[in-house]
């Protein structure tokens, strides 16, 4: 959390002593995130100036009034019911006192009052089944003799620094680039490795990519950039069935929290979060063996991040094997049952659930950083 | 609204002006010789509307068009029509797989191979003729460029057919929407497992038997055919396409908007005949909508861009104004 756009605000003011609440319209903000107010009545101007001020960037929020009437803030969230913001009332704060008391978990536990960051522990128990193992992959470029395995249902986080590999791997792995040397076998068969994305999904393995441009076609509605994967299973042989589409795409995206009215839609005019959600739901039907995600909760907010968290659990709780990367390590950590931690193109460690901290991710590869900062003597 | 069908009321208003000046616009027999007079062009511009939603072009179309004339008059000097035809679009077909193959499968930029493939393919036509027009006999070789059903001529009921086939096509199977996909973003489309050479290569070949069906027709129209028929054809066909809405970056586009472009031009066209105004001074004007309507469309598609930064986000909400109520604010 950016605690530097964060202070904790009050939007009461006083008034010849008494204190009157505010009232405003929050029909354009949107769900989401949250700018808190800070105690002192000077501050309310401020209070007010930010809210516009998120509106305008898109900053979704909601303000919360600890001391005011909540009764009369209206708050466009329809998660929250005033009943919630009674353990809220704080006074005399400062801004420093509020950034420790609420923590990032228990602004989004406030917030969404549900879903935290930390997906609940979902009886999940990894099979010993081997789905995936690969060894001595090399990407020219980048990737040098990565050799690991996956197993059913299990989540494995892909750390390392930008530049690492990370992307080259699994873009390797999904047949997106070609050049790639190694030996990949999949649910026990050998297979040559993949040369398209094509022959990759035939072995079951398939990629949500890093960009949300790669991942979507922005001029197609969202119910055909769903089914854009598998195109033949809503149609009579060549003729589209697009109703049926529609249909399916609901029942696709519907478990996402997606809002499946708007699925007519282009796919260029949803919020990220939404879109990472289409990225991710067009792989759904097809129920891959191997989902790799890229960057799978960039650039989406507090809430959707939580869904998208929920979603990977869920997934691999049915079965599914799911390789994440993501640049933001303490999701990688939250979601992940093992790490395997990256460095200029090499693994250089694996941690196992338990162990597998940020701190101790940045630490290995910070070492390694400097070592090679030293030169090849040290 | 005005953006997507604003086209449609300019080609109502360009009728109702040209009908007003011109007397002899507005009669079945004028209307029906303008269907039988722009289908060749026409045809080819179905395809070529595949092709250009993909992200493409193809400027071989006049010399390729040429050389499936010059087939279909060669054999049909000694073979039935039927066959004649047939060898007119076996041609087109290759030329358009040549065409895919380049494009799709060498890589080599649309713009380019199109234009170095329509060179040989003038050459071949000007080595294979000596330069001599072929000219048929055969009165039957005539029946579906100039043979008429109660005045409508055949050769408008093909057009006719072609372009509500090909507006099926890309509105209603699977194949259109993979040309859509691929044209809207052919990375995309590729990670989503779409054969994207495959649909590129085949717009191509579409566009080929285009050629061997307007060279057909034209050829039968003519009762014989030669080199270098219509040069300027090529602009002819890119300009129906474009006027019409369809976007030259691919991905945006339909098949109505190709008829309504016909229309427009065939209007114009025929204006200009009927006020019998020197036909020099149509290329000034025929450029200058060229220019027009793809300096409307990239205009358009700036506005487009300005109301959604960036391509993952949303237009920010408006705050409503409405914002505090309670008098003025803390000092």
């Amino acid at each position: 959390m950016d605690y530097e756009k964060l202070g904790v605000f009050y939007l009461g003011r006083t008034v010849g002593g008494t204190r009157e609440p505010l009232l405003y319209d929050a029909k354009d903000l949107t769900t989401h995130a949250v700018i808190v107010g800070m105690t002192g009545s000077g501050k309310t101007g401020l209070g007010i100036g930010l809210i516009e001020e998120a509106a305008i960037d898109a900053i979704p929020t909601i303000a919360i009034d600890p001391k005011g009437d909540l009764g009369n803030l209206l708050l466009n969230f329809p998660d929250l019911s005033p009943a919630q913001f009674e353990p809220w009332v704080e006074e005399g704060l400062t801004g420093a006192q509020a950034a420790e008391r609420w923590t990032k978990d228990r602004l989004v536990n406030a917030m969404l009052g549900r879903a935290l960051l930390k997906p609940p522990p979902e009886p999940r128990t990894t099979a010993a089944e081997e789905v995936l193992r690969v060894e001595r992959l090399s990407v020219p470029g980048a990737p040098e003799e990565i050799s690991f395995r996956l197993r059913r249902g299990e989540i494995v986080g892909l750390a390392g620094l930008v530049g690492s590999g990370r992307t080259s791997l699994l873009r390797a792995l999904a047949g997106a680039d070609s050049g790639a040397v190694g030996r990949l076998v999949v649910r026990g068969r050998e297979r040559p490795w993949p040369r398209s994305v094509r022959s990759a999904l035939r072995s079951g393995i398939a990629l949500a990519p890093e960009e949300r441009s790669q991942g979507l076609v922005a001029s197609l509605s969202a119910a055909a950039n769903v089914w854009l994967t598998d195109m033949a299973a809503v149609a009579s042989g060549p003729m589209r069935r697009d109703r049926l589409r529609l249909r399916r795409a609901a029942e696709t995206m519907g478990p996402l929290d997606f809002d499946v009215r708007r699925l007519r839609e282009p796919a260029g005019a949803f919020s990220g979060g939404s879109q990472q959600k289409l990225v991710v739901g067009k792989w759904l039907h097809r129920r891959p063996a191997v989902l790799l995600m890229d960057e799978f909760v960039r650039g989406i907010d507090v809430g959707a991040k939580a869904q998208m968290l929920a979603v990977v659990t869920r997934l691999a709780a049915r079965g599914m094997s799911i390789i994440v990367v993501s640049s933001e390590l303490e999701e990688l950590v939250d979601v992940a049952d093992r790490v395997l931690v990256l460095a200029r193109g090499r693994l250089i460690g694996e941690l196992d659930g338990a162990e597998a901290s940020v701190d101790r991710i940045l630490r290995l590869v910070f070492d390694v950083e400097a070592a090679a900062e030293k030169g090849p003597a040290a | 609204m005005v953006r997507t069908y604003g086209v449609v009321l300019a080609f109502v208003l360009l009728v109702a002006v040209v009908a007003a000046a011109s007397p002899g616009f507005a009669t079945k027999t004028n209307i029906f010789n303008l269907f039988s007079q722009w289908a060749p062009a026409g045809i080819m511009a179905v395809a070529m509307t595949f092709v250009i939603l993909t992200g493409g072009f193809d400027l071989s179309i006049a010399n390729g068009f040429s050389l499936c004339a010059v087939t279909a008059a060669a054999v049909g000097r000694t073979e039935a029509p039927a066959v004649a035809f047939l060898a007119a679009l076996g041609v087109g077909c290759a030329i358009g797989l040549a065409n895919g193959l380049l494009v799709a499968g060498v890589r080599i930029n649309p713009f380019i191979a199109t234009i170095g493939t329509g060179f040989i393919l003038g050459g071949i036509t000007l080595v294979a003729t000596g330069n001599v027009a072929y000219t048929v006999d055969n009165p039957g070789f005539a029946t579906i460029g100039a043979g008429r059903w109660h005045g409508f001529p055949y050769s408008g009921m093909i057009l006719v057919a072609c372009l509500c086939a090909g507006g099926l096509v890309l509105a209603r199977t699977v194949y259109g929407q993979a040309v859509y996909a691929v044209g809207g973003n052919a990375e995309a489309s590729r990670l989503s497992g779409i054969r994207v050479g495959a649909t590129i290569g085949s717009t191509y070949v579409l566009s080929g038997l285009s050629m061997g069906v307007a060279g057909s027709i034209t050829a039968s129209q003519l009762s014989s055919a030669q080199a270098n028929i219509n040069p300027d054809i090529v602009f002819d066909v890119i300009t129906i396409v474009v006027v019409g809405g369809t976007s030259l970056t691919g991905g945006v586009g339909s098949m109505w908007r190709t008829a309504i472009g016909l229309g427009i031009i065939a209007t114009i066209s025929n204006a200009f005949s009927l006020a019998d105004v020197n036909p020099s001074y149509q290329d000034i004007v025929k450029g200058s909508i060229i220019i027009g309507a793809l300096a409307l469309d990239a205009t358009m598609r700036r506005w487009a861009g300005r109301a959604r930064p960036g391509w993952a986000t949303r237009a920010p909400p408006r705050p409503s104004g409405r914002l505090p109520i309670a008098g003025d604010r803390d000092p």
